[in-house]
């Protein structure tokens, strides 16, 4: 049994052009406001895994670190810089006023590793004293990691219970991260008795990876969190006055940058989708009003058929919504096929963290994307129908043509 | 037995004329047809003629009388109303082309039945058969010629088994052959029991026509 709806159904079937130009324009609705969100939500969780990730409150590095890297840049990209100073430093900032937990880290430049196809960062850490990357660990095979046993980030392809081999050297993994969306996620870490036994691999090999490096006492950077009774910055001060040789950065300044950039990208996000819907909209408003323009006499027949007001209105917006409805799925479809397997590219691109919100807040961002622009459709369709309903039956119909 | 009856109606326009805004395309005038006649209403163009036939068709509000279909004061129904009553009793072929263009032949004639959910091919198909465009079943608009079309419209007009048939100019564009097949078809559908009125420049109509008028200037004339 045919309704009315299937007047619509047909007319959208038999004007292939004008419906794939109208679908695209709410797939175009869709995608901007599914793909400004998840992006934006993504780049804001980032930034939390990221704050989470410095639970340090201090960074300690040798003073010329600074001028030759820019810290951003160690925490997010894993450029870590190859900047050493002398391990001494831990046990005398130790002994400071406000110290609560203090740990260090060993930068070491890239290799090879047989599990990956990128160059993976190795990372020294001393899991004793560790309350920065131990938080984040998701599954591991023991409590302790160990000599030749490494932790590996979220992305890289291997797994707790594998071997892995650096120089020749074999390491067990015994536990992966979560996902941090930051430079953890491509990192290897491993205690410091495990990088000294690679660097010396490595030059036996005569890969000279680490020539520069003398192998006695040394350390690239002091975490340190501040404890409870004392002010950030007083430590800050203290270790900045103290120490010439050293540079303290508070970690939340060392982010600050990343969190203007975060700010600037939300509101190009937001002027972009802005501007997408004011032309989008447009465009869709012309196409519907030139449509009601050119189908007036069939509008006006239909009226003669005993279609009344409400019927002609229910055509056009049929159209509409179901035109849109699908534009909607299909761009929606389209921001999951780029946002989701390019995530990777898009968070290097920008060079700011990137973590993809969870399955129901896509799934929300999805059905509201689709939701704005049948409703974008929906209201364009309302516009044409109103003047599509008024039309002036008799004086369509004795003008022939 | 259903009679139409125009009583003292008038059709005013607003456009610049003489002086004044108003514009009366069909001056008050009263109007009848007994049910099974066909009337034939000529006339200049722009005298008039679709005006008034648009009125007794239920798709223009007079300015001032009643339009009644037996007891019916057809404009005393609301739209959603009198849209439904259109749809039912009464057929109407509109001047020129008037196919929607994204449905089928079958589909056209079936149109007002889909339009109130209540499509059925069976009618459709033997009024193609009728009209001789069975072959043309599942063509879209644009691959008939004018006459084919025109038959299309009829019988979509049709469909409903309306009592009343309106026809405005339905030989207008038909070379004569096509032409006498569409008096002949309407002069059979007036004996079958339908009123029929149609409006027409042709003399020949005339030989089919129960009764004639003359509209011009607003002016309807026996
Ligand atoms: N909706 C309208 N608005 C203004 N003038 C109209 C309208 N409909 C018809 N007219 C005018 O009324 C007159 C009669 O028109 P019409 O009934 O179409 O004549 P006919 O069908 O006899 O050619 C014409 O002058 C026409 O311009
Ligand atoms: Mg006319």
């Amino acid at each position: 049994m045919k309704k009315t709806g299937f007047v619509a159904y047909k007319n959208i079937i038999k004007r292939p052009v004008r419906s794939i130009a109208l679908m695209i324009l709410a797939a175009v609705l869709a995608l901007s406001v599914f793909g400004g969100t998840v992006i934006v939500q993504a780049l804001n969780n980032g930034f939390s895994s990221l704050e989470n990730r410095l639970g340090a409150d201090i960074m300690v590095v040798p003073y010329e670190a600074t001028t030759k890297q820019e810290l951003e840049n160690i925490v997010l990209q894993g450029n870590t810089g190859y900047f050493y100073m002398n391990g001494e430093y831990l046990d005398e900032l130790s002994e400071l006023d406000g110290v609560g937990q203090i740990s260090p880290q060993y930068y070491l430049a890239s290799v090879k590793a047989g599990c990956c196809s990128i160059p993976v960062q190795i990372i020294g850490y001393d899991p004793e004293t560790d309350f920065a990357i131990t938080p984040w660990i998701k599954k591991s095979s023991s409590d302790e990691v160990g000599y030749l046993d490494v932790v590996v980030g979220n992305d890289l392809n291997a797994f707790v219970g594998d071997e892995l081999s650096f120089f020749g050297v074999k390491v067990n993994v015994v536990a992966k991260l979560d996902k941090t969306g930051t430079s953890y996620d491509t990192q290897v870490f491993t205690t410091r008795e495990t990088i000294q036994t690679l660097i010396e691999a490595s030059l036996n090999k005569q890969l000279n990876e680490y020539a520069n490096i003398n192998s006695g006492n040394v350390i690239s950077c002091i975490l340190i969190d501040v404890d409870d009774t004392h002010n950030v910055d007083e430590v800050v001060n203290d270790i900045n006055i103290h120490y010439k040789k050293l540079r303290a950065i508070r970690t939340t300044n060392m982010i600050s940058g990343i969190s203007d950039s975060l700010a600037a990208v939300s509101d190009i996000a937001q002027i972009i989708t802005i501007v997408v819907w004011v032309v989008a909209l447009g465009i869709m408003i012309v196409a519907f009003f030139m449509m009601t323009g050119e189908r007036k006499k069939e509008f006006a027949v239909l009226r003669a058929m005993g279609a009344s007001r409400a019927k002609l209105s229910t055509i056009v917006l049929t159209e509409g919504v179901s035109l849109s409805l699908i534009g909607g799925l299909v761009g929606v479809i389209l921001g999951l096929i780029i946002i989701i397997p390019f995530s990777g590219y898009i968070e290097t691109k920008m060079a700011l963290p990137f973590l993809l919100p969870d399955a129901p807040m896509i799934i929300i961002a999805a059905v509201g994307a689709i939701l704005l622009s049948t409703f974008a459709g929906a209201l364009t369709a309302g516009f044409a129908a109103a003047r599509i309903s008024r039309i002036d039956t008799g004086m369509i119909l004795r003008s022939g043509e | 037995m259903m009679q139409i009856r125009a009583e003292q109606i008038k059709k005013e326009f607003y456009r610049k004329s003489k002086g004044t805004n108003i514009f009366a395309a069909v001056n008050t005038c009263d109007f009848t047809m007994e049910e099974g006649t066909l009337t034939v209403i000529k006339g200049r163009s722009g005298g008039g003629k679709s005006t008034l036939m648009n009125m007794l068709s239920g798709i223009l509000q007079p300015t001032e009388g009643k339009i009644l279909y037996g007891d019916v004061d057809i404009y005393s129904m609301k739209d959603k109303e009198l849209s439904e009553y259109r749809n039912r009793h009464i057929g109407y072929v509109p001047q020129g082309k008037s196919a929607i263009v994204s449905l089928s032949v079958i589909e056209n004639i079936m149109l007002p039945e889909i339009l109130y959910g209540e499509s059925n091919e069976d009618g459709a198909v033997e009024l193609m058969d009728r009209f001789g465009i069975t072959h043309l079943r599942d063509a879209m608009p644009e691959e008939l010629s004018g006459g084919e079309l025109r038959r299309m419209a009829i019988a979509r007009a049709l469909i409903r088994k309306p009592e009343v048939l309106f026809a405005d100019e339905p030989t207008g564009d038909l070379d004569d052959e096509n032409t006498v097949i569409v008096f002949e078809a309407l002069r059979e559908i007036a004996n079958n029991g339908t009123t029929v009125l149609m409006v027409t420049h042709e003399n020949d109509a005339e030989k089919y026509a129960d009764k004639i008028y003359r509209m011009d200037a607003g002016e309807l004339s026996d």
